[in-house]
C-alpha cells in the first residue's frame, strides 16, 4: 500500500478533519470567552488555550471535557502541513492558495512559539531603588545562593517541577548537599503556630519555619490574585541531615545558613531574570485630570546603566511609549505606594514578528489568487469577444 | 515510493512531534553568578517586621493617630505608615509616611514633584520662602508646605474638589522623613489641624529628643468636624485577600491594622479588643473543635457535641449565608465568634478582648456579619 493511502495519512489530510477542527475552535473560543468572567484572562489562557485538554472538576475528579487549544491548533497545523505534502499539487494556478496556507501555518507556529517561549515578567521599583532583575508574577523557583564570595554570589535555581513530588531529591554539582522536598503546596496559607494551634505544623526545625503552621489552599486563577506556594526542604550532607526549612514567597527574608565554611541563602521566590543592565527609578509621576481622581498619565523616569558597555542614559516610560532594550519591552503597567512605586511589565516574545509576517503572507496569497482568477477571467472574456467578432 | 522519499515526507510530522515534546520538557536547573546586591542585613526573619530597603538603620517611628484616620495595611518598601481619612461625602485623603536615604534632591525638587502630582507648574528657589513654613516640634525641626492643585476655585461655600497636598519633611541622620496628606481640598483643609497634631506626636524610638514633652502619648485633639458632615456609619472594608470569596464593611471606629499572613481582615475595636477574619480550607476540624479551642483560650472547659446547640446561635446573613455565633467569657476575657462555611472554606470571625469592651461591641460585630456578602 502506498504511504499516501495509509489510513493515518488519509485521516490527517481529510477536509472533514479541517471542518471539524474549525468548528471546535469556534466552540472553544466562545466557551472560553464566557468562562473569562470567572477565571480572568490568565486563567482562561491556561485552562482553555495553553493546554491539551480542558479539564473540569466533578466532585474532586478531574475529567477532560473538551480538546484544548494545543490539541486543536496542533491538529490543524498537522492537517495543513500533511495535506500540502500528500494532497495538494503545486502549480502556478494555485500559488496564491499555497502562500495563504503558508501564512496560516506561520500564524499557528507563531502562536505555539509565543505559548512556549514568551516571557511576561515584572519590575517593581520604589523611587530611588535600583534593580538588575525582573520577576515573574506567577512562576516561582527555589533559589540557593552561595554568598560567601566578596563580590559575587553563585546562584542555583531549581524549578518547582523538580520538587513537586513528595520525597523528590535534587543533587547538583554546584551544591555540596542534596535537596529533598518533603512537600510542595502550589498555593498555601501560613500562620504563626501560637495563633493557629489546630493548623498542621510546618515540620521545619530551622529558622522562622519552626514557628509556623502551614496549610494547602486551592489554586487561584484570578487576575488579581497569586498562588503563594510553600515547601518543606531538607538538606543533607555526607554526615546526615542539616535540617528542615520551610520556604515560601510568604516569607520576606531569605533564610541563611552556614555549611563547610560557606554561607548560603535559600528562598522560594518569584522567578527572577537577571540582566546585564540595571534600572533606577528616579521619579514616578501620576497625573490626574484636574479636580478628579481619573488618571491622565503615568510615567516612570528611569536611569539605565549597562554594566557591559558602560552605556548610561535616562529614559522615560509612559503609556504607549515603552522602553525597548535587548529584546525586552518595558511597559508602564501600574503603580503603588501613593505614587512612589512603579510597576513595569517586562515582555520578551521571540515570535512577536511572526503574526505580522503571517498576516502579510495571507494578504499577499489572497491578492495573488484573486489576481490569477481575474487574469484568467479577462483572458477568457477577451477570447470570447474575439470569437464573437470573428463570427 | 522509495524508502528515502518516504522518510522525507515523514519529516514535517516528526519535526512537529519533536516540537511538542520540547514544549513539555521539565524546566532545567540553572546556575548563574550575580554581583552582590546591596548591604546585607542579619537574617532577622520575623513575619511582623518588614525591611525598608534604602532606609536600613532608620529608627522606628511612633505617632498618635488622630481620630477618624484609618490605617492601611501597606507598610512596604520605604513606606512607614499609610492612612486614609474620609468625610460623609465619601471624599477621601490619604496620608503617607515615607523615609528615603539622603535629601532626595532637596526641598525644591521635592516640592516640584508634589506640585507636578497636582498639575501645578514647578516653582523656583525664590518661591520657597513664601511656600515653606518651618515648625519646631518635639521630634525636631520640620518643614511644611500647603499646595493646592489646578482647577476652578469654588464659589461661596461650595465643596472644593481641587487636589490639595499638605506635606512636611524632617531631615534626620542622613535620611529624610516625608509626611504627606493628599486628597480633596475641602477635606484636607478640615484635617489640617489633625495633620499638624499628628506631626507634633511623631517621635523616633532610639533617637533622643531633648525637651520632648512628657505627655507625648496624650490623646491628640482631632480637627473639629463640620456639623454638617457626621462620620459615615460604615467605611469600606479592607480588600478580601487571596482565595477570598466574601466582601464586607467594617463599622466606623474600627481601626484597621496589619493583616499578617493569614488574616483576611484585622481591626482594633474599642482600643483594646482584636477582631480578625481567618479562612481555612474545608471544615478545618469542624465547629465543635474550633469552638472548644476558643473556649480553651478563655479558660473554659470544652463542650461535648450534645451541649453545642445550646451554646451557639444561628444568625442569618445576606444572600442565604448562615453564621454559627458563640459568645462566652472567662477570666475577664470575652470571645464573640462566628463560623461560616462558604465555597469550600471555613471563615472564622472572632472578636476577643476585655469582657466589657467585647460585650459593648457585640452589636457592631453582628452588624459586621450582616454586611458580609458572597461575591
Amino acid at each position: 500500500m502506498p504511504f499516501a493511502k495509509h489510513p493515518l495519512v488519509q485521516f490527517f489530510t481529510s477536509l472533514k478533519l479541517t471542518v471539524v477542527l474549525l468548528a471546535l475552535s469556534i466552540i472553544l473560543v466562545f466557551a472560553a470567552t464566557l468562562n473569562q468572567v470567572h477565571l480572568g484572562v490568565w486563567g482562561v489562557q491556561e485552562k482553555w488555550f495553553r493546554s491539551f485538554f480542558v479539564w473540569h472538576d466533578f466532585n474532586g475528579f478531574l475529567v477532560p471535557v473538551f480538546p484544548g487549544g494545543f490539541t486543536i491548533g496542533g491538529l490543524l497545523l498537522v492537517n495543513l502541513v500533511v495535506s500540502h505534502v500528500y494532497r495538494f499539487k503545486m502549480s502556478w494556478k494555485k500559488s496564491g492558495i499555497t502562500i495563504t496556507h503558508a501564512g496560516l501555518i506561520l500564524l499557528l507556529v507563531g502562536e505555539l512559539v509565543t505559548a512556549l517561549y514568551q516571557e511576561d515578567f515584572q519590575m517593581r521599583m520604589d523611587e530611588g531603588e535600583t534593580k538588575r532583575y525582573s520577576e515573574s508574577p506567577r512562576i516561582v523557583e527555589l533559589a540557593i545562593t552561595d554568598i560567601t564570595g566578596p563580590d559575587w554570589d553563585q546562584v542555583v535555581v531549581i524549578p518547582p517541577a523538580h520538587i513537586k513530588a513528595p520525597g523528590s531529591v535534587v543533587q547538583h554539582p554546584e551544591l555540596p548537599f542534596t535537596v529533598k522536598a518533603h512537600y510542595y503546596y502550589p498555593n498555601s496559607a501560613l500562620q504563626m503556630k501560637t495563633q493557629a494551634p489546630n493548623m498542621p505544623e510546618s515540620g521545619a526545625d530551622k529558622d522562622i519555619g519552626a514557628r509556623l503552621a502551614v496549610a494547602p489552599v486551592p489554586l487561584t486563577y484570578k487576575d488579581n490574585e497569586r498562588n503563594l506556594p510553600s515547601a518543606l526542604i531538607e538538606l543533607s550532607g555526607p554526615s546526615g541531615s542539616l535540617g528542615k526549612w520551610l520556604l515560601s514567597p510568604w516569607l520576606i527574608d531569605t533564610q541563611r545558613f552556614d555549611y563547610e565554611g560557606r554561607t548560603y541563602e535559600m528562598a522560594l521566590r518569584f522567578k527572577r531574570e537577571y540582566k546585564d543592565f540595571s534600572l533606577t527609578l528616579l521619579d514616578f509621576t501620576h497625573d490626574r485630570y484636574p479636580g478628579t481622581d481619573i488618571p491622565k498619565n503615568f510615567s516612570s523616569h528611569l536611569r539605565l546603566v549597562n554594566h557591559v558597555t558602560g552605556e548610561d542614559r535616562e529614559v522615560l516610560v509612559y503609556m504607549n511609549n515603552p522602553l525597548r532594550y535587548q529584546g525586552l519591552t518595558f511597559f508602564q503597567q501600574g503603580f503603588d505606594n501613593n505614587d512612589t512605586t512603579t510597576i513595569l511589565q517586562v515582555v520578551r516574545n521571540p515570535g512577536w514578528m511572526l503574526p505580522y509576517i503571517a498576516c502579510l503572507m495571507l494578504t499577499l496569497g489572497l491578492f495573488v489568487q484573486f489576481g490569477i482568477g481575474l487574469y484568467a477571467f479577462t483572458r477568457k472574456r477577451k477570447a470570447r469577444a474575439a470569437t464573437t467578432a470573428n463570427a | 515510493m522509495t524508502r528515502h522519499a518516504l522518510s522525507l515526507r515523514l519529516l514535517p510530522v516528526l519535526a512537529l512531534g519533536l516540537l511538542a515534546v520540547a514544549g513539555c520538557r521539565k524546566a532545567p536547573i540553572e546556575t548563574y553568578r550575580i554581583p552582590h546586591e546591596g548591604p546585607r542585613t542579619a537574617a532577622a526573619n520575623d513575619m511582623m517586621s518588614r525591611p525598608v530597603p534604602g532606609a536600613e538603620g532608620a529608627p522606628d517611628v511612633r505617632w498618635q493617630l488622630p481620630t477618624g484616620w484609618e490605617a492601611l495595611p501597606d507598610q512596604t518598601g520605604m513606606r512607614k505608615g499609610s492612612f486614609v481619612v474620609r468625610d460623609a461625602g465619601h471624599h477621601e485623603a490619604t496620608i503617607a509616611v515615607t523615609v528615603f536615604p539622603g535629601d532626595v534632591g532637596g526641598d525644591l525638587a521635592n516640592i516640584n514633584r508634589w506640585l507636578g502630582q497636582i498639575q501645578q507648574p514647578p516653582v523656583t528657589e525664590a518661591d520657597l520662602p513664601r511656600l515653606v513654613t518651618e515648625l519646631d516640634l518635639p521630634a525636631g525641626r520640620f518643614k511644611r508646605v500647603d499646595l493646592i492643585g489646578a482647577g476652578p476655585e469654588p464659589t461661596n461655600s461650595a465643596h472644593d474638589h481641587r487636589m490639595r497636598t499638605l506635606g512636611a519633611w524632617h531631615a534626620q541622620d542622613g535620611r529624610t522623613w516625608f509626611f504627606k496628606m493628599t486628597g480633596d481640598s475641602s477635606l484636607v483643609a478640615a484635617q489640617a489641624r489633625a495633620f499638624d497634631a499628628f506631626l507634633a506626636s511623631v517621635s523616633f524610638v532610639g533617637d533622643a529628643v531633648p525637651g520632648a514633652p512628657a505627655a507625648l502619648n496624650a490623646a491628640v485633639q482631632p480637627a473639629p468636624e463640620p456639623a454638617s458632615t457626621p462620620a459615615p456609619a460604615y467605611t469600606p472594608a479592607a480588600p478580601v485577600a487571596a482565595s477570598g470569596e466574601l466582601t464586607w464593611t467594617a463599622p466606623a471606629g474600627w481601626q484597621a491594622k496589619d493583616l499578617g499572613p493569614m488574616r483576611k481582615a484585622s481591626y482594633t475595636v474599642g482600643g483594646e479588643a482584636d477582631f480578625s477574619v481567618i479562612a481555612f480550607p474545608g471544615e478545618a476540624g469542624g465547629d465543635l473543635a474550633n469552638i472548644n479551642r476558643w473556649r480553651g483560650q478563655v479558660q473554659l472547659p470544652p463542650l461535648d457535641a450534645a451541649q453545642l446547640a445550646a451554646e451557639t446561635e444561628s444568625v442569618a446573613g445576606q444572600g442565604g449565608l448562615t453564621f454559627t455565633v458563640v459568645d462566652f467569657a472567662g477570666g475577664g476575657t470575652r470571645i464573640t465568634g462566628a463560623i461560616l462555611p462558604h465555597a469550600g472554606q471555613s471563615y472564622f470571625f472572632k472578636l476577643t478582648g476585655p469582657d466589657a469592651i467585647v460585650a459593648a461591641a457585640k452589636p457592631e460585630f453582628l452588624a459586621f456579619l450582616k454586611s458580609v456578602t458572597a461575591r
